[in-house]
């Protein structure tokens, strides 16, 4: 019976664009309140608007009968639905494999039972840091920090998959150069990222605030050398080029957002087509996205040297600059921070 | 073997399973499907493993799945036997059946 990884079968699927990933924002509102955060939106106006229960699990539905197999629950934070255990357990019932990208401080005594009867691919917990001060000056929600760690202690003594991922920034940045003994004290694999996303819906002021926290060159230097083995800095070996070819969007992934809003990519709002008016599969035969444009070499970022460990993708060129082609300054700068940094450490080692 | 044949499968309510281009896609949820990388699953490609994965339903026996592919596929009845029990041991290695 063969077995195959992902990472090789994808390439299969692409070719034939084949539904397969779902990230499907169930809501965008939150407990929290994150600095960096690029989509919470709270308030009555916002909830009114949200699909409601039977409007997902049609969509759902619909999706598994597509083909998808991997659906992320995501949100805000997707587990203060109230109707979040019926939209999870129909999600199981449509065979899909879930994963829950949540914060994990609303995961109680009652919540981890649950998980365990009906167990998910896996729990993706955010966490900024292992002190309440640090913790709560990101979250912005006093005793938050105790709601987190006692989900993690209730969490640890079960057999439910969890990792924890995590984004530094200028208030976590000191204490997350030793990101390692952070995920051994969570007894959980742990990766992180240190670029902050923008706001999806470009607010201004929320930008600035991400912006505020986003770490300096040097700040992201400093961090490379007390974590070379992270992910986070992992050079893939892959071009700006590859990256285009291999991007998964509206060819195996796409995204819906909590008012039914589909699209091949999260970080792409709009055009958007309303899964309330069209059939999904109909929505994902129709929306194709022409990637020719983008391996042109004359366009930004085109023969840059660096793009081999840049971050760039069309995606999130699209959330910095509304174009999908144009190249993120303030990636330019951080990736040749490391960059030189990793130069420099090659060239004493060789002396 | 003959005790083989008594036995009776279930599928793994857990396994994820998707038809996709004619290939069957078993996911068993044990299995490593992290966020980032999917991680590994098995895919059937032949018609009769698939078929023999339609019936495993909780009620038939071993014996009853091998006469049914025998008379379905004009099998050669030793072969069909030794094949069918390889695969059910590998799917049930893979806790996808129990």
């Amino acid at each position: 019976m063969p077995t195959v990884r992902f990472s090789t079968y994808r390439n299969r699927i692409m070719e034939k664009r084949v539904p397969f990933i779902a990230m499907f924002d169930i809501t965008h509102r939150c407990n929290l309140d994150c600095v960096h955060c690029y989509v919470r939106s709270d308030g009555e106006d916002y909830k009114n608007k949200e699909l409601d229960l039977e409007e997902i699990c049609d969509m759902l539905q619909q999706v598994s009968k597509a083909g998808v197999i991997h659906l992320r629950l995501t949100g805000g934070e997707p587990l203060l639905r109230p109707d979040f255990k019926e939209i999870y357990l129909y999600a199981k019932k449509k065979n899909l494999a879930v994963t829950i990208l949540t914060n994990a401080t609303l995961i109680t005594e009652d919540m981890v039972n649950f998980f365990e009867k009906h167990p998910p691919s896996m729990l993706a917990i955010s966490s900024y840091d292992l002190t309440a001060q640090t913790y709560e000056e990101i979250t912005r929600v006093k005793g938050s920090f105790k709601c987190f760690q006692k989900a993690i202690r209730l969490l640890k003594k079960t057999r439910i998959r969890y990792i924890v991922k995590s984004v530094i920034m200028k208030t976590n940045y000191k204490e997350a150069k030793d990101m390692e003994r952070i995920a051994g004290a969570i007894e959980a694999y742990s990766f992180y990222s240190y670029y902050l996303v923008p706001r999806r819906d470009g607010d201004i002021a929320k930008n600035m605030l991400i912006n505020q926290q986003r770490l300096a060159p040097e700040e992201i230097k400093t961090l490379f050398n007390s974590n070379r083995k992270a992910k986070a800095f992992k050079v893939d070996g892959s071009s700006r080029k590859d990256r285009i070819e291999e991007c998964g969007a509206g060819r195996i992934g796409f995204y819906i957002d909590p008012y039914g809003k589909f699209n091949i990519c999260a970080f792409i709002n709009g055009p958007n087509i309303d899964l309330k008016k069209v059939r999904f599969i109909d929505a994902w035969k129709s929306y194709k996205m022409d990637r020719t444009p983008l391996m042109k070499k004359k366009i930004a970022c085109g023969d840059c040297e660096s793009s081999f460990s840049c971050m760039w993708c069309p995606g999130l060129a699209y959330l910095e600059t509304g174009s999908t082609e144009k190249s993120i300054p303030y990636l330019c700068r951080i990736t040749d921070a490391v960059n030189k940094e990793r130069e420099t450490q090659k060239c004493s080692v060789l002396n | 073997m003959a005790n083989d044949l008594k036995k009776i499968y279930k599928k793994d309510p857990e396994t994820i399973t998707r038809t996709i281009d004619g290939e069957l896609i078993v996911m068993p949820l044990g299995e490593d499907v992290g966020i980032g990388d999917l991680g590994c699953f098995h895919i059937l490609k032949n018609k009769t493993a698939i078929y023999i994965w339609d019936l495993i339903d909780g009620k038939s026996s071993v014996g009853e799945i091998k006469q049914e592919i025998i008379t379905r596929f004009d099998a050669e009845p030793k072969k069909a036997e030794s094949d069918i029990i390889e695969f059910l041991y590998n799917l049930e290695k893979i806790k996808a059946i129990a």
